[in-house]
């Protein structure tokens, strides 16, 4: 009795064991790993076996091993190679492995992308930053990590807003745009016809650019370039970048972005180095671990050193170019008002 | 002098010549003037024979001296003793090809019906050392060799160098093709060839300064003892300030002491050894650039400098003596060449890395030292998270975020950009440029820094207003981010930076085998010149030529050496011409034209003086026309010299443009030489310019396959020379057809630009479209279409002077996104007065303008993108209305 009791906890035991290593399937082909595929999607190792060989030596290291299987967890395992030349051994192969796998942003080799089930990208990393330098990869274990639970957690969300309506559904939908995997194509649409009329700012938060919003707005330009004749309003600058880094609506570094234009345009105003400094400190307090966050501290001083690295000479030509061109304004302004006194245009 | 003491004295004279010119007696002045009796007498003279004692004795120390240190004895027993010219006996040096015998006065130097003397008596074929032959396309093999001459003997460069011409001349039986092949079969010859070009590159005082270092001299003997690396070393780049790269390469080979141990498979041993090879690259690009600016040569006192740390080995005397600014090249070269080699060591760099040939090896691993992009530091980040197949480096610019100002609001031009965020970034500036932004600069210079990090040959670009880049693979270099054909690379491993140069050395070099007997061939010839043996020299230098017409040096020796000694040859010049662009022109017309310009003709016109010798010569370039490599160059600057040669003569200049206009409508690609005829011909006056459009006329007639295409040089020329009927005629066939135009409420009075004329501030790059170059205006309101960039201005000038009531433009769907138009009028064409921005009416197909009150009199208006938009201006019609009641 006492050892049929034995062999049947034993039998569970080995079950258990089981279950777990069959947690990462591998397929031998981009269609068949979408057949498999779960809620944790299909995660794709690419290498170039012809021309990137770290990548190539990395498929036996990192993928193919136990640690790899492990990070993977639920995901389907699949490892597709792009090869440089058609003429390359194994080349033939590569395109039915492929499939109909989109490729990857950029043909960088090592790369890891995760697909869901329906076959949508919704994550990639490539090159050393991001795999780690050391022989097992363990930063690409933790990045792959992230994004299947990330993805795992996404679906797992948008489970649970398909049966909500209005600000419920639109408060799970702003979670799920936390998360650091690319949203479904019609994440706004959704959020849209949640909440119209944006009660809870999601729309703002998620629309919001900087650059686009208020770089291109308040400094007169062409092709992101500044216009020659551009003069900037300091107090409109200074009035809606206070604006947007009171907005808590938006993202922190959002707002320190829209704050680092008031800095910018106050520092070629000339503002005292103490006040600079203040507006600087700002921007550090409000979230220290961006990149805004990170340069702040050294900011002010690293910008009077470089002050003190223009000669007076390039001062002084800025300074006598710049008469000079106040000058051509003027009379440029003149010639306008005479032409417009004379010819009225429709 | 009286008159009747004159003609007698010209009389002797005259029949003194007559004499010396007779058969049989000429050779012998020849020889007496240019041949080896003169080098002979000189060479007897006690002055000369002293210093050649002296080196005997020098030589036979350093034997013994190498007898003791290496126990091997380097074999001198096949050098002639009196150090001269021994092939001579073999060889008639009066006869200057070989089996023919030729004057060298002036063989009828006006002369109607002259034959041009062929010169190809050559037969392209690469020979191999060890023996056997090659195809011409195979690229470069050498036999591996290993040369004997131990580190005691490099420690006297002077005399080796004297030892080295003295032996190879021994060892010439000839200059005809086949003694000159059998002579390159041997691995030793090649290798002598190439030991001595290389001492010829140095200053030998200061080489000497350097192997005087037992350590340099012994980590040195083995490179320059292998035929194959120090083939690939001396002839697979330009070779400037070589002392200074062989210093560079010992101290590479101090810091590394593995430098020999790559030869990871065959591909990598086929060339000497993949890091030797990329250790000469290196050290080849950096000396000869310098690195302290862009595209620049080193000056005399920065070269010094150099040189001073060159030599300041870490085991020399005085190696704590090093400048900052000295060490910093140093340095980045060592960083550089520390990055390579541990990237072969590790098998980081792209698969197919060591299978590039030498001359790749340079624009993959010499680039630029001195941009923050090509700091090992960036370098390495590239090569670990840029890594691509070759051709996707053409897209790899575009990772980077094309943003002038940054968040601060400052413009990229200042240096306020990066500043803020350098303290996150340290020593890579790729990865700044990559999270930052940049404009075409960065992410040209991004796309480049990457690929040849990964070791893919890259090279950045300039082109009018922007920076682009070529990548090379499959065997080509393919542009990336690039905007317009009329590009330069910033660098070059050799020679010109112009884009045609680049494919003209590509050529080149893919045929390796026979490019390198060309080249040992022209070391050849430098030597017989500094053994004032310049008739054998020439001859060499002409076999050069023949065997591979791409390789530019050898080219400036040879005319250099000919301009002295053909003398006043027509025949000879029509050959060398003939053969020019016979072998240049079909692949490479702007190299070829700039080498005619350069070379040739300065030396030829001078002799000829038959405007119809000229004509043949000049005919030799056209007939060769065949493919355009690129739109845009400067033919016109070939072409004006050849018309200018001339003289005054109507029918010879008619005779030109009939040449001229024949061979271009077989290849109408070169349609802007069509341009070029027009222009000129009206510059000449009504009759020569109607006998000329009358000319193309015909040839568009007898090519009716061409019409496109001439009809744009032809319409280009009108423009530019402001031809109204002529610009309307001819591109009445290509105005309006299927044009459909917008309905638009009428803004003045009557039309009144139909028949006007559009001329642009630049044209199109594509010239080959004539929708670029439909210079009338019709009712319909032609077709315009400018050259991409800033500040880009479309004139149109009106039949006649009215007063203007209305315009409208209709612009294309690509070009409606810009809307910043300003408009300029003018009676005169010279002073302008600004007429206003033209309005925003983005959801309007088209923009009109309405003068209600003040009519102002114009007969040119003017359309200006303005300075900040980078832009082409492409409009569908421009019409121009006067403010009269409509008839």
């Amino acid at each position: 009795m006492i050892t049929r009791k034995l062999s049947n906890f034993l039998l569970i035991g080995l079950l258990v064991v089981a279950a777990h290593v069959q947690g990462a399937v591998r397929a031998k082909s981009y269609d068949e790993a979408l057949e498999k595929a779960g809620d944790s999607g299909v995660i794709v190792y690419c290498y170039g076996p012809d021309w990137n060989k770290p990548s190539l030596k990395l498929l036996d290291s990192f993928w193919n091993t136990p640690a790899a299987e492990a990070a993977a967890g639920n995901a389907v395992m699949l490892a597709v190679p792009f090869y440089e030349r058609d003429t390359a051994k194994g080349a033939d192969e590569a395109s039915s492995i492929r499939g109909r796998m989109p490729a990857p942003p950029f043909n960088v080799c090592p790369t890891i992308m995760l697909f869901d089930k329906t076959g949508r990208r919704v994550a990639s990393f490539q090159g050393a930053d991001y795999f780690g330098t050391d022989e097992a990869c363990t930063e690409a274990q933790n990045n792959m990590r992230k994004y299947i639970e990330a993805l795992r957690k996404q679906q797992e969300l948008l489970g649970k807003a398909a049966g909500l309506i209005g600000q419920e559904k639109a408060k799970i939908l702003l979670e799920v745009a936390e998360l650091p995997v690319e949203r479904p194509a019609d994440f706004m649409e959704q959020l849209k016809l949640a909440d119209p009329a944006d009660k809870l700012g999601g729309m703002r938060r998620l629309t919001f650019r900087p650059r686009e919003d208020l770089v291109y707005k308040l400094m007169d330009t062409t092709d992101g370039f500044l216009k020659p004749d551009f003069e900037a309003d300091f107090d409109e600058i200074k009035k809606e970048c206070e604006k947007m880094f009171k907005d808590e609506t938006l993202r922190p570094e959002d707002r320190q972005a829209a704050f680092s234009i008031y800095i910018g345009q106050a520092r070629r105003e000339g503002i005292p180095p103490n006040q600079l400094k203040g507006l600087i400190k700002k921007v550090h307090k409000l979230a220290p671990d961006t990149t805004y966050g990170k340069i702040s501290p050294a900011l002010a001083d690293a910008w009077g050193a470089l002050r003190n690295k223009l000669n007076s000479d390039e001062r002084k030509a800025a300074r006598e170019a710049k008469r000079a061109k106040d000058k051509e304004k003027k009379a440029a302004k003149r010639d306008k008002r005479r032409a417009e006194e004379t010819i009225e245009i429709d | 002098m009286k008159p009747k003491y004159v003609f007698p004295l010209i009389a002797v004279v005259g029949a003194a010549g007559g004499y010396l010119a007779a058969p049989g007696l000429l050779p012998v002045l020849t020889s007496a003037i240019y041949g080896d009796q003169v080098v002979e007498k000189k060479t007897q003279k006690p002055s000369t024979r002293e210093p050649e004692k002296k080196t005997e004795e020098l030589v036979q120390q350093t034997v013994e001296e190498e007898k003791k240190t290496s126990g091997e004895e380097f074999d001198w027993s096949d050098e002639p003793d009196d150090g001269l010219d021994r092939f001579a006996d073999a060889y008639d040096p009066n006869s200057f090809a070989d089996g023919e015998e030729e004057s060298f006065v002036d063989d009828d130097p006006n002369g109607e019906n002259i034959e041009p003397e062929r010169i190809v008596k050559f037969q392209r074929r690469a020979s191999v050392s060890g023996g056997g032959e090659q195809d011409i396309n195979a690229p470069v093999k050498e036999t591996p060799y290993i040369g004997k001459i131990s580190p005691a003997v490099w420690k006297q460069p002077k005399i080796l160098k004297k030892r080295l011409g003295g032996r190879l001349r021994s060892r010439m039986k000839g200059t005809s093709q086949e003694k000159i092949e059998a002579f390159l079969k041997e691995p030793e010859t090649r290798l002598m060839l190439a030991q001595w070009e290389l001492l010829h590159r140095c200053n030998l005082d200061d080489l000497t300064k350097l192997m005087k270092d037992r350590k340099t001299c012994e980590s040195l003997a083995p490179l320059l003892n292998d035929l194959k690396w120090l083939s690939g070393f001396v002839y697979d780049g330009e070779l400037k300030n070589a002392e200074v790269a062989l210093a560079m390469i010992a101290h590479f080979r101090q810091v590394d002491p593995h430098m020999d141990d790559d030869n990871l498979d065959e591909l990598s041993s086929l060339e000497g050894g993949l890091k030797r090879r990329v250790a000469g690259a290196i050290a080849t690009q950096f000396t000869r650039n310098g690195w302290y600016g862009e595209d620049r040569e080193l000056t005399k006192e920065e070269l010094e400098s150099f040189k001073d740390l060159g030599y300041i080995m870490p085991s020399m005397p005085g190696a704590k003596k090093k400048g900052k600014n000295k060490q910093d090249i140093f340095r980045a070269a060592r960083e550089r060449y520390l990055f390579f080699a541990e990237s072969i060591d590790t098998n980081s760099l792209n698969g197919y890395f060591a299978e590039l040939p030498t001359w790749l090896l340079h624009y993959a691993c010499g680039w630029k030292g001195d941009s923050p992009f090509g700091t090992a530091s960036t370098m390495r980040w590239l090569r670990d998270n840029c890594s691509a197949p070759a051709r996707a480096y053409t897209g790899m610019a575009y990772q980077v975020p094309y943003l002038p100002l940054n968040m601060y609001g400052d413009t990229i031009f200042s240096q306020w950009y990066y500043q803020p965020t350098a303290p996150l970034y340290p020593g890579n500036f790729a990865k700044q440029t990559r999270d930052i932004g940049a404009v075409c600069g960065g992410l040209s210079h991004f796309g480049t820094s990457a690929a040849c990090a990964n070791g893919v040959p890259a090279i950045t670009m300039g082109e009018p207003g922007h920076c682009a880049y070529a990548v090379y693979f499959d065997g080509e270099w393919h542009a990336a981010n690039s905007i317009s054909e009329d590009r330069h690379p910033h660098w070059n491993s050799w020679g010109e930076t112009t884009w045609s140069a680049l494919q003209m050395q590509t050529a080149m070099y893919k045929q390796g085998a026979i490019t390198r007997d060309a080249q040992m061939v022209c070391t050849l010839a430098t030597l017989l010149s500094e053994y004032r043996n310049p008739i054998n020299a020439l001859k060499l230098y002409e076999l050069s030529v023949q065997m591979q017409p791409l390789y530019q040096p050898v080219w400036g020796h040879y005319m250099d050496t000919a301009a002295k000694y053909l003398g006043r040859r027509p025949r000879k010049w029509l050959g060398v011409n003939q053969f020019v662009c016979d072998s240049i022109t079909p692949g490479h017309p702007e190299m070829c034209a700039k080498f005619l310009q350069e070379r040739i003709y300065p030396a030829m016109l001078k002799v000829m003086r038959s405007p119809k010798q000229k004509l043949a010569a000049f005919e030799a370039y056209f007939k060769n026309l065949k493919i355009n490599e690129k739109a845009q160059w400067d033919f016109h600057l070939l072409l004006d010299m050849q018309y200018q040669s001339l003289g005054n003569a109507r029918t010879h200049k008619e005779a030109f443009m009939r040449i001229l206009v024949d061979n271009v409508a077989k290849h109408p690609e070169f349609c802007q030489m069509i341009a070029w005829a027009i222009k000129t011909a009206h510059a000449e006056g009504k009759p020569f310019h109607k006998k000329v459009v009358a000319m193309i006329t015909k040839a568009v007639q007898d090519n009716p396959d061409s019409k496109d295409l001439m009809s744009c040089g032809v319409i280009r020329g009108a423009e530019e020379t402001g031809d109204f009927d002529l610009a309307n005629l001819w591109s009445a066939d290509y105005l309006d057809s299927g044009k459909k135009m917008p309905e638009f409420e009428p803004v003045g009075g009557n039309l009144v630009s139909a028949g006007g004329l559009v001329t642009f501030s630049k044209y199109h790059d594509d010239q080959s479209s004539i929708i670029h170059h439909a210079a009338g205006l019709t009712e319909k309101g032609g077709q315009i279409c400018s050259s991409f960039g800033k500040h880009q201005t479309v004139t149109v000038e009106l039949p006649k002077k009215s007063r203007i009531g209305g315009i409208v433009i209709v612009p294309t769907n690509g070009c409606s996104q810009y809307r910043v138009w300003h408009i300029d009028i003018s009676a005169d064409g010279k002073t302008w007065k600004r007429l206003t921005a033209l309005p925003d009416s983005k959801s309007e197909p088209y923009m009109r303008i309405c003068i209600k009150r003040s009519h102002p009199t114009a007969k040119f208006i003017r359309i200006d993108s303005g300075e900040d938009q980078l832009v082409g201006i492409n409009f569908k019609a421009i019409l121009v209305y006067d403010n009269k009641k409509v008839k």
